[in-house]
């Protein structure tokens, strides 16, 4: 499967206060490939994170899977999110956090804790299923965030500088275990990044806004 | 089933994490609940007796059986009549007569058994105990509670009942009722037997046809629900059931305001919920129930919760709190059939209070004015206000001469205040707000968990004040307009005969810590009015007008009496002084207003007199005169051989002792028409409005504590992020002060409000008239408030 962006213009805000984050970009990401998307702040990459995942509506351009728009894919072509500070539902443990999409699709509680309690064994907190976000470190409540995006075989799993709220070395591991777990799946990962360390991890760097623009080389 | 699961599991969350708000919220839920309850258990009671007294259920009023013979002489009946039957006279039982004074009037007849029934000793009178019974098997008794104590009977014992007059009646005691104005009344009503709807055991022919008239039974029940919406409205004694009630409303709007208060402030609490949800993949919408369904619930179980523990609470101490204040309250058992349709809707009115609240919260943003008026509004209300205070001003004087300095400092002096701290907050660089301090973000946080809870604090200050001013100005009004009260409470007898007189002074009441005045009633002394020599100045301009024309009454405390009242004649005729109420001496002089047969004046002249406590109320004479002043024999004051008898002191005596003293005395006058004031103190009103004052002020400084220790929760609390920023002291107060400023200034105007009350009620100082002055920090602060809203939103 091929996620293709073509072109895509991006436009937020009105009238005085409207910008375009992004122009006329476009890209492409091979199946099982992660992508890295580096530049500046404020040059839009998360508003294309934001509008691969259907939360932002583009002003012109296309998104699509294999030729079919993203959007219109329905459930076979499911999209996953990472945010940057690791935006976990507070009041449910590791365990129901990475169930939660699953049971939204219609898997019994049943089979979604097992596949769920498969995921987070595999990003290193299968033992923390039943604590609570609240009791975990920045690094373990961010790899129940991947697992969560994880768990329901996405087609494409976006995050939006998943490493920005741990240090590094948390950063490239979690990263790291990441890539793997999808590579097992056969999913795109395209993440945002400043990180030249954690861009080096994937397989492609795709960079928004000038070079000379960007903090660090080397992704 | 994922949705609802949600829900309950964040309902659960924020129980934990939230705990302050929802404890406050509880808090609030139970004052409500005591706040609704205290006065339907009052009015419940009042309902119930009424009901019985006015024959309502057509029951007939009998003597009880099983009521100990030292004890006979207190039965009575609780015939309550309508005013129109004012007096039974020469009859052995007489009835009893509604006075409209203020405070605590009890309000039941009187029908005196001069024979004791052969009562036994207080054991409970079952079927057969009375041998000579006539069984009228299928009767319904009811029975006060102080006969059922008595007797010691309860709910489905068969009774025997033995009337006054006629043969004892057998049947089941279906009910047990409560005398909130006696409860040590012991009386039993018994259900009419069939065919016999009318009977009733009164020897007074007059009362017996009135009461036992079918057509009039309606009116009997109307007359019942009007006497009772006048004893609960104007009559009750107003401490805690007034202050209670007055408390529905605040408390209401006070749960509304802090749901309100918490949904704002917990907005990016809910927004962090709603991004990790939508995360997880909700859609908005389904991310919306969520959040809306886990609040809902939060509220409701928080406020339900205090709801019963309200409802519990009170149920528990109700028969502890009633007689602690002099009252006697029913369980819910009456409140449920008391007056549901106004609990109904205080509970409807706060539940839906709570369900915008809770789904407006999260919307609400605040204004932001986006035109540079306000300087020039602020400058418009002031003049605005001022020219208010002016234009009353010249009112008052044109209507009733030179305004008093007090009444012009009371209504300037606020109002100049309010208008100076209104320009001081709104100019120079106290108008600058803290996002002109370089601090934005800081600024927004700030603005956004501060000024709602600002914003309620005002709103909480000025509804203490209104408050105050409105329970402070009608209860002095109401105080100074009437009958000053006699220390320790009275009773005043009306038609004593001159042997009742006797009979009463061989009771020998002063031994038992009582002062008896008496008078002797002229035959039409309603054409000799008594007034304050303040008035009579007012009164010589309508010579030869109407008395009932003239228009005299001031609304000034200080110069309104009772004018017309008549003037009686000493009991003792060869007294030889004018002897007057306080109230209407002035210089040890009263004014005399002389009036012919047709009610024309004649003159107004002044008398000296010599003051007597014991004189002056609605029903006794203001002044006496002696049978040798001229106007004795031109005003027609002839002496009747009926007297007015005040017993004074009666307040003091526990329930039963007085209950027993009146007994006697009205077994010993022959008295049939009563009017009593049992010393409830109506400076109580003060304190009521005090007391709720201080309670709205406790709970606004309560909801700001709590407002904090939540702020203190948050990860990113306001005091942390200034720490974060390495302000200073005076950076962090310049931040935080024009948000406290008008919450404390709320909080501080009713704690303000109550020293000045607490003051100038001691010193009786003529302050207290004035609404205004109790209205002016109201203003203030919400006129402070407009202002910091104004400075707080520009940026």
């Amino acid at each position: 499967m091929t996620l293709r962006v073509e072109s895509v213009t991006i436009e937020r805000g009105q009238g005085a206060a409207k910008v375009v984050p992004v122009r006329d970009f476009s890209m492409t990401v091979e199946t099982g490939s992660t992508t890295a998307l580096v530049g500046p702040s404020g040059v839009g990459k998360s508003s294309l994170l934001l509008a691969v995942a259907g939360r932002l509506t583009v002003s012109a351009g296309t998104i699509t899977v294999d030729g079919a728009d993203l959007a219109a894919a329905g459930s076979s072509t499911r999209v996953a999110f990472v945010a940057q500070d690791y935006s976990v539902v507070e009041f449910l443990s590791a365990l129901e956090n990475v169930m939660l999409p699953l049971e939204l699709t219609g898997v019994g509680r049943r089979e979604a804790a097992a596949s769920a309690a498969g995921v987070l064994a595999e990003l290193g907190v299968g033992d923390l299923a039943d604590r609570l976000p609240g009791a975990m470190s920045g690094g373990q409540r961010q790899r129940v965030a991947v697992a969560r995006a994880l768990v329901t075989r996405p087609v494409v799993l976006l995050a939006d500088e998943p490493t920005a709220s741990v240090d590094r070395a948390t950063g490239t591991a979690l990263v790291a275990d990441a890539i793997a777990s999808n590579r097992a799946r056969g999913g795109h990962i395209v993440l945002a990044t400043h990180d030249p360390v954690i861009a080096a991890l994937c397989d492609e760097v795709v960079q928004l806004g000038e070079p000379a623009d960007l903090p660090r080389s080397g992704g | 089933m994922v949705i609802p699961r949600l829900a309950r599991r964040l309902t659960v969350h924020q129980f934990r994490q939230q705990v302050t708000s929802l404890l406050v919220l509880l808090l609030c839920g139970a004052l409500f609940a005591a706040a609704l309850l205290i006065p339907m258990l009052y009015r419940g009671v009042i309902v119930d007796s009424a009901q019985a007294a006015f024959a309502g259920d057509r029951y007939s009023v009998v003597l009880p059986d099983g009521v100990e013979p030292e004890r006979s002489q207190l039965v009575r009946t609780i015939a309550t009549l309508p005013s129109t039957i004012t007096s039974q006279t020469g009859t052995a039982e007489g009835v009893g007569h509604v006075s409209d004074s203020p405070g605590f009037f009890s309000a039941f007849g009187v029908t005196v058994q001069q024979s004791s029934p052969a009562g036994g000793s207080g054991d409970a009178p079952d079927a057969g105990s009375d041998a000579g019974a006539e069984s009228q098997a299928g009767l319904r008794v009811g029975l006060s509670r102080q006969a059922a104590a008595a007797a010691g009977a309860d709910l489905g014992d068969e009774v025997t009942v033995v009337p006054g007059t006629g043969d004892p009646l057998q049947g089941q005691l279906v009910r047990i009722f409560s005398l909130p104005a006696d409860p040590a009344a012991v009386v039993a009503v018994v259900e009419s037997p069939a065919g016999e709807a009318g009977r009733r055991y009164s020897s007074g022919q007059e009362l017996e046809e009135f009461l036992s008239a079918d057509a009039l039974e309606q009116a009997l029940i109307s007359g019942a629900d009007s006497r009772t919406r006048d004893v609960v409205e104007e009559a009750a004694p107003p401490r805690l059931v007034t202050v209670a009630g007055y408390g529905v409303p605040t408390v209401a709007a006070l749960t509304v305001l802090w749901v309100l208060a918490a949904a704002v402030l917990s907005r990016p609490v809910q927004q962090r919920h709603r991004r990790s949800l939508v995360d997880a993949g909700l859609t908005e919408g389904q991310a919306s129930r969520v959040l809306g369904l886990a609040s809902g619930s939060s509220a409701l179980v928080a406020l339900v919760v205090g709801l019963l523990a309200g409802v519990a609470v009170v149920a528990l101490t109700a028969p502890l709190l009633g007689p602690a204040v002099g009252q006697e309250w029913l369980l819910p058992r009456v409140v449920a059939t008391a007056q549901p349709d106004a609990s109904r809707a205080w509970l409807g009115v706060l539940l839906l209070g709570v369900a915008a609240a809770v789904v407006l919260g999260p919307w609400l943003r605040l204004p932001v004015p986006t035109s540079g008026r306000w300087p020039a509004l602020t400058a418009w209300t002031g003049a605005a206000l001022v020219v208010l205070a002016a234009v009353l001003l010249l009112y008052l004087w044109l209507t009733q001469g030179p305004v008093p300095g007090w009444y012009l400092a009371g209504v300037l002096t606020p109002v100049l205040a309010a208008v100076g701290a209104t320009l001081l907050v709104s100019r120079g660089r106290w108008r600058r707000g803290p996002e002109m301090s370089g601090l934005d973000q800081l600024g927004r946080t700030t603005r956004r968990r501060l000024l709602p809870l600002s914003l309620a604090c005002v709103i909480l200050g000025t509804t203490a004040t209104g408050t105050a001013a409105f329970l402070v100005s009608q209860s002095v009004w109401g105080t100074r307009v009437n009958t000053p009260l006699i220390e320790g409470g009275y009773i005043d007898f009306f038609g004593v005969s001159a042997s009742g007189i006797a009979a009463a002074d061989s009771l020998d009441l002063p031994a038992q810590g009582l002062s008896v005045t008496t008078a002797r009633v002229p035959d039409n002394g309603v054409r000799l009015r008594v007034v304050t020599p303040d008035l009579a100045e007012c009164y010589e301009q309508y010579v030869g007008a109407d008395l009932f024309t003239a228009d005299c009454f001031s609304e000034d405390p200080d110069y309104s009496t009772p004018f017309s009242e008549p003037a009686g004649l000493p009991a003792d005729l060869s007294d030889t002084q004018v002897r007057a109420a306080p109230l209407v001496l002035r210089d040890g002089a009263v004014t005399l207003v002389v009036s012919d047969e047709d009610f024309i004046i004649q003159r107004v002249e002044q008398r000296p007199a010599t003051p007597d406590p014991g004189l002056g109320g609605i029903y006794t004479p203001s002044v006496t005169l002696p049978v040798i002043d001229p106007l004795v024999e031109e005003a027609g004051l002839n002496p009747e051989d009926e007297f007015t008898l005040r017993v004074s002191g009666v307040g003091d005596l526990s329930r039963l002792e007085y209950a027993g003293i009146r007994g006697e005395l009205l077994l010993n006058t022959s008295s049939t028409v009563f009017a009593e004031d049992l010393g409830y103190d109506d400076d109580g009103s003060y304190f009521a409005g005090v007391l709720l004052v201080l309670v709205q002020t406790l709970m606004a400084t309560a909801a700001f504590l709590a407002l904090v220790a939540a702020l203190r929760q948050e990860r990113r609390s306001w005091w942390p992020l200034t720490g974060d920023l390495k302000l200073t002291a005076r950076r962090r107060l310049q931040l935080i002060w024009p948000y406290l400023a008008p919450a404390v200034l709320g909080m501080l105007a009713g704690a303000a409000t109550c020293a000045a009350a607490v003051t100038w009620m001691v010193n009786n100082s003529p302050m207290l008239d004035s609404r205004l002055v109790f209205l002016a920090p109201a203003s203030a602060v919400g006129l402070l408030a407009l202002a910091q809203l104004r400075r707080l939103t520009t940026r």
